[in-house]
């Protein structure tokens, strides 16, 4: 087990390395913030100023050092745009983004799977090719698209329902949260379930696989043999058999959820770290970017050490020692 | 001997979209209480499905369309899934081909013999886990109480099998229908596992369906033999009344091909053709295309079941004229 963290844990170490290299590299290679900072009324001295003050007069191997040495000890360096550690700014916009998330996966694990369930035991039945159909939908129209119609629909002809940023906040331990207030809520519902769609037809369709294809297994008709009601038939022989799959992809969309709340959080206006990643973008915040990515790496690289461990909690046959290849 | 089961013009029919598949197509079967009857025939006779219609687990596309199934006279056709809950693992059992597939990989063999104690047993947890480390000790299996807690990829094929042995013996079942539960298995362990479903028949007084491709294996076992042949019992009578003096040129030639009737060093001789399509219009007896003494007769009207001195034989030229093996 520990033999299996520490390795996990040089791998991911790697993986930032690598990452971070790129993300500097391509920054570097796309434009210079500098021209998209200063005014272009300034005059030169003004730009050179500017330019020694941001580090930008280095080269970029130095500036990657001095980037590199500063990360070892937690400082991810100065937004550009802003004046504020990246980190912090970023750590600002995280919740946002977390519940976001979190509510997207909740609401496509707590329908997809029940929903999957049905359309597995009743493929043929009207109710499960309903379910199959709308899947369809929910796996091929556009993410932005469908916030829009949302937005038309519920907030704009409807008005049931709020489209813009999070509403009112309660702060818990300092972090702020929308879904314990009534407003809150109502501002979470539309980003939460645009965002969910993709994911809740994904879990649909695996969950349905699965449930076929554990129907058909011989260890389900001799549970029928041994005269098994179908609820546990269903509830612990079938469930517990596509839980291993299942969990696989819940933890591993789940950290896409997060990095793919992009466009969600700009169709909703949500101030979550998506929305921040795209305005650094426009502003060349390499700072920003970068530390952003790795927060985003670094969260994949977590989820998949929770999957991991769920797996091998799950399936007997799989031991941690083993699995430290993937 | 007292009738447990008496199975009459059972028909259990698949609908594909090729059309109807005949996979148990008017069989007769008849078990008496304490009995073995070794039910034989190849692959696709329709030996599963005849098992699985006796449970009441046909699956769609399946569906029994006719004939009568009784256990101790009782109707089990057309029975709602209330009553067949109550009547599996309790009264009929199965065990079926390949140990591998038939646990659940993702619990505890305790888990799974609980299960089935308390589908049927109202039995405190304390009282449910002895009675699940007897019934692994009544199979064989080795220190049974710290096997409990084992998983199913911790036990060899065998041991998975006697394992599934006892889930199905927990209740002391009336029938045990065996689905080839050694096929899978190396020669060693599948004589012991024969004779362990022997002695634990014996013991509870439970009557065995034993169904097998390989007539040398219930040649010790059964107190009768039935031959399927394309979804029919084409021959059924005493053990030792078959193998000595079959009726039905399809039993003979599959006694033919067995390596055991044959000197060392001859050539066994196989039955020529392949298996027949159980689709569309049947036509004659189903055996006539591969059968050395069909006549013209064969191939036009379907033999029907003739019962006569023990022993009942589907075929037009059975039991009127012996024909030597
Ligand atoms: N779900 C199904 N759909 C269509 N046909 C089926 C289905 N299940 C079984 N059959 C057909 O029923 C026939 C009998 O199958 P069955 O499994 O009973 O054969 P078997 O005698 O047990 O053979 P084996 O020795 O290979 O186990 C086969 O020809 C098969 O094609
Ligand atoms: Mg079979």
């Amino acid at each position: 087990m520990i033999a299996f963290l520490l390795r996990r844990l040089v791998q991911s170490l790697l993986v930032l390395l690598a990452m971070s290299v790129l993300v500097f590299v391509g920054v570097y290679l796309i434009g210079n913030p500098i021209d998209i900072l200063i005014s272009s009324q300034a005059d030169q001295a003004e730009r050179d100023r500017a330019i020694v003050a941001l580090g930008l007069d280095k080269s970029i191997w130095s500036q990657y050092g001095s980037f590199a040495f500063g990360a070892l000890t937690g400082d991810l360096g100065k937004s550009f745009a802003h004046g504020v550690p990246a980190l912090e700014l970023i750590m600002t916009r995280m919740p946002a983004t977390l519940e976001l998330a979190l509510t997207a996966m909740l609401i496509a694990v707590g329908l997809g799977i029940p929903l999957g369930m049905i359309a597995g035991l009743k493929p043929d039945g009207f109710i499960g090719k309903s379910i199959m159909a709308a899947s369809i939908l929910g796996f091929s129209l556009p993410t932005f698209w469908v916030g829009l119609m949302l937005i038309m629909l519920f907030a704009v002809f409807l008005g049931w329902l709020p489209s813009n940023g999070r509403g009112e906040t309660v702060d818990v331990f300092g972090v702020p949260l929308s879904f314990l207030t009534l407003d809150g809520l109502a501002h979470l519902i539309l980003p939460a379930v645009n965002l969910a769609l993709f994911k809740l037809s994904l879990l649909i369709r695996l969950t349905r696989a699965g449930v076929r294809e554990a129907m058909a297994m011989d260890y389900v008709k001799f549970a029928r043999a041994k005269g098994l009601s179908s609820t546990r038939i269903v509830g612990v022989h079938v469930l517990k058999n596509i839980m291993i799959p299942i969990v696989t992809v819940i933890g591993l969309e789940f950290g896409s959820v997060v990095a793919f709340a992009v466009v969600t959080e700009s169709v909703f206006a949500w101030p979550g770290m998506g929305k921040l990643l795209l305005d650094s973008i426009n502003v060349l915040d390499r700072p920003v970017i970068v530390a952003y990515l790795l927060i985003i790496v670094s969260l994949f690289v977590f989820i998949n050490l929770l999957v991991d461990i769920a797996y091998s909690a799950l399936d007997p046959r799989v031991r941690l020692a083993d699995s430290g290849a993937h | 001997m007292t009738t447990l089961l008496d199975v009459k013009g059972l028909k259990t029919y698949f609908a594909t979209t090729l059309g109807e598949v005949r996979a148990v197509d008017d069989v007769s079967l008849a078990v008496a209480e304490g009995e073995v009857v070794g039910l034989v025939g190849e692959s696709g006779s329709g030996k599963s499905v005849t098992g699985y219609s006796l449970m009441g687990l046909v699956d769609a596309p399946g569906r029994i369309v006719a004939g009568s199934v009784k256990l101790q006279g009782r109707e089990l056709v057309g029975l709602g899934e209330r009553d067949w809950r109550a009547l599996r693992g309790h009264d009929i059992a199965m065990i079926f081909q390949d140990p591998m597939l038939t646990l659940n990989p993702v619990l505890r063999i305790d888990t799974q013999i609980i299960e089935a104690i308390r589908a049927h047993a109202d039995v405190s947890a304390a009282r449910a886990r002895e009675w699940a480390a007897e019934a692994l000790a009544g199979v064989g299996i080795p220190s049974p109480a710290d096997r409990l807690t084992a998983y199913p990829h911790q036990f060899s094929g065998g041991m998975r099998q006697r394992v599934a042995i006892a889930i199905a013996l927990l209740h002391k079942p009336k029938l045990l229908i065996a689905d080839e539960p050694t096929t899978a298995l190396d020669v060693t362990i599948q004589g012991q596992i024969l004779a362990q479903v022997q002695t634990l028949a014996t013991q509870m007084k439970t009557s065995v369906i034993w169904i097998t491709h390989d007539l040398s294996v219930v040649s010790g076992l059964a107190n009768r033999i039935a031959v399927m042949y394309a979804g029919r019992i084409v021959e059924e009578g005493a053990t030792t009344d078959v193998l000595t003096n079959p009726a039905h040129p399809y039993t003979r030639g599959l006694l033919r091909s067995l390596p055991s009737q044959n000197k060392p060093g001859e050539t066994l001789t196989q039955i020529p053709g392949a298996p027949p399509r159980l689709l569309g219009e049947r036509v004659g007896c189903s055996f006539a295309p591969r059968c050395d003494q069909a006549q013209v007769v064969c191939s036009e009207a379907d033999p029907d079941r003739t019962v006569a001195a023990n022993r009942a034989v589907r075929c037009h030229f059975a039991l009127r004229e012996e024909v030597a093996v």
